[in-house]
């Protein structure tokens, strides 16, 4: 167990302390950020951007050199010989960087859901930046690097490949539970909004309540000034926003999502490496 | 010459492919963008009722506006991506993978060997942005048919997208020699881009010198100028803070009740920065030093191939 973690860090400390580091650069700006500048400034919006990015960039150049490398370099043969299988080979390699950079994703996630809390719910990719899905996103990001590296057994290209691909995935994933999370949004008025638990505002509407004391939009009827502001007077500008107990069933989705990729890239990297020669 | 191209093919066939594949990408797509807005501006009826639509600088805004910001920063982001993918793995895996001492051994000295190696690669690297550097420049010429687009989108198109090219070029050849390992020189390298960005934008002063900016009398004519920063003058003459200058707009309002206050009661704004007609000065100093600080990258480089080990 102690020798692949010693193994992982030999073999890979400049990307690994890489990563931590900038894992740990960001969590630290998370923590600090709120304290010195102002609600959606350019310190908080650059923050988060790279919430999204780094935990992505990181998986990537992880995964394609646990394999890629050992093949580039020529080193694979040796490697595999020293463990019964290979695919428990592929295994050792792997767990230990999942534990030491999804350890510090989650610290970052942990983080960014202060920020988040601060900033209001007007921004978009929010679940994305908070909770679980931080990590998620790397393993899912390791797994496509690891799948890659060994399809295309060489490390620029997986990276190469697997940047476009990762875009691509993210953009797919938003897309597919867009209308999920539409249809479980619900109606908040904006004096009951502080931001708490709120991510992804969908729509700011005037709203009134109906009989059954539910909200619903309506456009003011006016052709006056005054009586625009008589009719606004009796309206409520009402947020349509996820609500947080959306928080749960969003993350086993990225969980799910992760899975998936660990699956398949997973099992692209084990069909690659038992098929190889000894070369 | 046609030797080393071969080499370089040989040796970077997959980046080489992956940048002219990304920047053959974004010039047909900016490309087509600027045809499909000329080709609506070119329906324009200048005697029809919308004819102040048709020419609003604005007039994109809904229909191409995401689009053409997505291109442009894709576009900004492009220099530094072809920097590192082809820049770092020069050095960085004949070193990694231990075939250094003998290609270098092959090319009699070190020198002539990265020359010779990066020399061609620059060539086709530059060569190829330039196509979406100019289809970017297009598209924005488009998007801002009828306005000037001076500084706007400043280092997305046109010369200053090649000569950041350059400069990415000489970063990631110098991180590729310093660390000797590909994804490490990789990681640290886009860390380093975003620093370069942030760097380029805070030295813009040096090739951008703030001069008084013409008054704005429409919306659009300070577009394509580089705003710095603002000076107030009060109607007096005396130059004020801007504090004061809000203190004395409020208190014309307040003595002017429900109508517009005399003009010559309120306080003059004087903007400073560099006007979108200098956009060539700025091209050409921007464009010297980005040569020089990319030359003086390559020499590091060549200094570190020519003394580290080759293992």
């Amino acid at each position: 167990m102690l020798g692949w973690l010693r193994v992982a860090w030999r073999l890979q400390r400049w990307e690994l302390g890489l990563s931590i580091g900038a894992l740990c650069v960001l969590t630290v700006g998370a923590l600090v950020t709120p304290m010195t500048t102002l609600v959606g400034s350019d310190a908080w919006m650059t923050l988060l951007a790279f919430t999204l990015i780094v935990p992505i960039v990181s998986g990537l150049a992880l995964g394609v050199g646990i394999v890629g490398r050992e093949i580039g370099m020529r080193t694979g043969h040796l490697a595999w010989t020293l463990e019964p299988r290979r695919d428990r080979w592929l295994l050792g390699r792997a767990w230990p960087v999942v534990l030491m950079v999804g350890l510090p994703c989650l610290v970052l996630s942990v983080a960014t859901a202060r920020l988040i809390e601060h900033s209001g719910p007007s921004q978009a990719y929010q679940l994305a930046m908070t909770g679980p899905n931080v990590a998620f996103r790397f393993v899912l990001a390791l797994a496509v690097g690891i799948g890659l590296g060994a399809a295309l057994r060489r490390e620029l290209p997986g990276l190469l490949v697997g940047l476009p691909l990762m875009v691509g995935l993210v953009a797919v994933i938003g897309v597919a539970t867009d209308p999920w999370l539409r249809a479980n949004a619900v109606m908040v008025p904006q004096g009951e909004i502080d931001g708490r638990g709120f991510v992804r505002a969908l729509t700011f509407e005037m709203a009134e309540r109906d009989t059954a004391g539910r909200w619903v939009v309506r456009e003011p009827q006016c052709d006056s000034p005054a009586s625009c502001d008589a009719a606004y007077a009796t309206m409520t500008m009402v947020m349509t926003a996820v609500p947080p107990a959306m928080h749960g069933p969003y993350a086993a989705v990225e969980a799910l999502v992760a899975l998936a990729g660990v699956a398949g890239f997973g099992g692209l990297a084990r069909w690659a490496i038992s098929r190889r020669g000894p070369d | 010459m046609a030797g080393w191209l071969r080499v370089a093919w040989r040796l970077q066939r997959w980046e080489l492919a992956f940048v002219a594949a990304a920047c053959a990408g974004l010039a047909a797509a900016a490309g087509l963008l600027a045809v499909d807005m000329r080709s609506v501006l070119a329906a324009c009826d200048p005697a029809a009722a919308d004819a102040v639509a048709c020419t609003s600088p604005y007039r994109f805004q809904d229909s191409h506006g995401s689009a053409v910001s997505l291109l442009t920063m894709l576009a900004t982001v492009l220099p530094f991506g072809i920097g590192l993918v082809l820049g770092v793995p020069m050095v960085a895996r004949e070193v990694e993978h231990r075939t250094a001492h003998l290609s270098w051994a092959l090319a009699g000295s070190r020198l002539r060997w990265l020359a010779w190696r990066a020399a061609p690669v620059a060539v086709v690297a530059l060569l190829l942005v330039s196509l979406p550097a100019v289809a970017v420049d297009q598209m924005l010429r488009a998007r801002w048919a009828n306005s000037d687009l001076g500084l706007l989108e400043f280092g997305a198109h046109g010369v200053p997208l090649v000569t950041r090219t350059g400069l990415a070029l000489g970063m990631g050849l110098l991180i590729g020699a310093l660390i000797g390992r590909l994804l490490p020189a990789l990681l640290v390298g886009i860390g380093l881009s975003v620093a370069a960005s942030v760097g380029l934008d805070l030295l813009a002063p040096l090739w951008m010198p703030a001069e008084p900016l013409p008054a704005v009398v429409q919306g659009d004519e300070r577009l394509g100028a580089r705003w710095r920063y603002s000076v107030y003058r009060a109607p007096d003459g005396a130059w004020i803070s801007e504090r004061e200058a809000r203190a004395l707009e409020e208190a014309a309002h307040v003595r002017a009740g429900s109508a517009e206050p005399d003009p010559a009661s309120l306080p003059e704004e004087v903007g400073y920065g560099t006007p979108s007609h200098r956009y060539p000065d700025v091209v050409v100093r921007e464009s010297a030093a980005l040569a020089v600080a990319a030359l003086g990258l390559m020499g590091a480089a060549g200094l570190l191939v020519h003394r580290r080990r080759p293992g």
